[in-house]
């Protein structure tokens, strides 16, 4: 829905039109005696001006009147899942184009889980959040369009960091129920944080952690990511194509559902930056009219 | 004392540049002795040469050249558009060439009126001193232009005078027509501008006060629309000086920043 967030502004309309008719700033006088024809070689231009001026007055209002567009996204005791998706971003991801295709799966995936809410976190040299939890999906599909191998460096894998990092989000969490689903085709090789200590955090916020080695088994070391797997709870995956990948997400599908505390909430989208530009460009206008 | 100021430049300036009087050539009544030729009937018996008679042994009388006298008329036109200048208003101006041309016309002893127009009835001055010139530039120092804001009667007036030789002094922003006038008189049109009125780039907004009418108008003049302005006028000036040339009405503009003695030198030879 359409609306204004601060609709009480448009008081100023009224008052701004008065002023701009009324308040005029006293300019120097001077005598002049050919008055009656610069008037009239000026009274389009004035008109233009003044029109301008009540252009910018009208669309600055609007702007500070906070134009929005109101989603109510309700979500009726619905069961979800809290999924912290952590993607493996590292230069050995370039090879066979194993990164987009994990990418697709992984936007199709999102795309599928409507009630749920998914944090996306990637690593490579070091790792970081790219999205906290949340239940705005389009922002997560908006992000991950945009990452690209090498986004946090190409030569290490901070596998260990990510999971650490990752489990934190978690922190403030009331969900039963905590998955991280961590894609990797690679070894830990960053050393940032001790494997223990990337497990114990998992742990101690009862966080399902699904390892999906990607790639040749060669490649990635299987026993730490079982390890992983088996001390938290999770499961582990082997995929060796989009195929398999699309299959682990499936079998996720399966796992029990928890109860998601926040039934309702609103997505506010401003839109106060289209009127406010425009009042830039206009004054711009007005100001270049005012001088030539 | 500005009045007294500018009759004192005028006499300087006048005194020290006048080359000679006005002579004419026409024979008559004067005091400029011309030649001694043999008495015809008809010639006036005062004026018989006794002296040249009795050498020659024939009558002899004395010839003269006729004493040439002027009727010289500086017609002001007075209005609110006078009272604007950069350098000095240009009321200031149109006083110091009421000066100028007042006072070389008194030297050559002509018959001289300065003659201002304005809403009311037209005010005249006879000069037959310096004195009266220079109540009429106190006069013109101090009218108060911006209540003038209608001139009228100068058409009407000049008709009436006697053949004379008329200086109109005016901005002329007015509507001029000199058809009629120019017939009977040699006329002489100097325009009183200032140059930042013909180009007003002032940049930066202005009130812009009519002096005629009292109205304001809220202006920034930029250099784009100051050229406009300037051709508009350049039209207008145009249109004058074809009308001038057509009624051979002799015109010359003289500027705020000019010499008023050595433009006047300009125009009028």
């Amino acid at each position: 829905m359409f609306s204004f967030e601060y609709p009480f502004v448009f008081a100023l309309l009224p008052f701004a039109v008065f002023c701009l008719f009324f308040c005029k700033v006293k300019k120097m006088a001077i005598y002049f005696p050919q008055t009656l024809l610069l008037k009239n070689m000026v009274t389009v231009r004035n008109f233009f001006l003044k029109l301008l001026k009540i252009l910018i007055l009208i669309l600055t209002i609007i702007a500070l009147s906070s134009p929005i567009k109101t989603e109510k996204i309700s979500i009726n005791n619905a069961k979800g899942y809290e999924i912290s998706i952590i993607l493996d971003a590292s230069g050995s991801m370039k090879r066979n184009n194993k990164f987009k295709i994990v990418k697709k799966i992984v936007s199709d995936f999102i795309k599928k889980r409507k009630t749920d809410k998914l944090a996306l976190s990637i690593f490579a040299d070091f790792a970081y959040v790219v999205v906290p939890f949340t239940y705005d999906k389009n922002s997560i599909q908006k992000l991950l369009k945009n990452i690209k191998v090498g986004i946090a460096g190409e030569n290490k894998t901070a596998l260990y960091e990510a999971l650490f990092l990752s489990s934190k989000l978690y922190k403030d969490s009331k969900s039963k129920e905590k998955i991280a689903i961590l894609l990797t085709d690679g070894i830990d090789n960053a050393k940032s944080v001790p494997l223990d200590v990337a497990i114990r955090t998992a742990k101690k916020y009862k966080i399902k952690v699904y390892t999906i080695g990607i790639g040749n088994r060669s490649n990635f070391n299987l026993t730490i990511l079982k390890k992983i797997a088996h001390k938290t709870g999770g499961k582990y995956f082997t995929a060796r194509n989009a195929k398999d990948i699309k299959g682990i997400y499936n079998q996720i599908n399966s796992l029990e559902k928890s109860k998601i505390k926040i039934n309702q909430y609103l997505q506010k989208s401003y839109y106060f930056q289209y009127p406010l530009i425009l009042a830039l460009l206009l004054l711009v206008v007005y100001f270049w009219r005012k001088n030539t | 004392m500005l009045a007294q100021e500018i009759l004192l430049k005028a006499k300087k300036n006048v005194f020290t540049n006048r080359a000679a009087d006005n002579l004419s050539r026409m024979r008559g009544e004067g005091m400029d002795f011309r030649e001694i030729r043999p008495y015809q009937p008809g010639d006036d018996v005062r004026k018989i040469n006794f002296c040249a008679s009795s050498k020659t042994g024939e009558l002899q009388t004395n010839v003269f050249n006729e004493n040439k006298q002027l009727n010289i008329i500086i017609s002001v036109v007075l209005l609110g558009s006078l009272y604007f200048g950069s350098v000095r208003l240009k009321s200031t101006l149109i006083a110091e060439v009421i000066a100028h041309l007042g006072y070389s016309s008194l030297q050559q002893k002509n018959k001289t009126k300065v003659v201002f127009f304005s809403s009311d009835l037209p005010k005249i001055f006879h000069l037959n001193c310096s004195g009266d010139l220079l109540k009429a530039i106190e006069y013109m120092l101090e009218f108060d232009l911006l209540k003038s804001c209608k001139s009228h009667g100068l058409n009407d007036y000049l008709i009436q005078q006697k053949k004379s030789l008329v200086f109109l002094l005016s901005d002329f922003y007015q509507t001029f027509d000199g058809a009629l006038i120019s017939h009977k008189n040699q006329i002489n049109a100097l325009i009183m501008r200032d140059k930042l009125e013909e180009y007003p780039e002032f940049n930066a907004p202005l009130s812009l006060i009519n002096a005629q009418s009292g109205s304001s108008t809220e202006i920034n003049i930029s250099k784009k629309l100051a050229k406009n302005y300037k051709k508009i006028l350049e039209k207008q000036d145009n249109k004058l000086y074809l009308h001038a040339q057509k009624h051979k009405i002799n015109i010359g503009k003289i500027y705020t920043c000019d010499d008023v003695f050595f433009k006047l030198l300009q125009i009028l030879k």
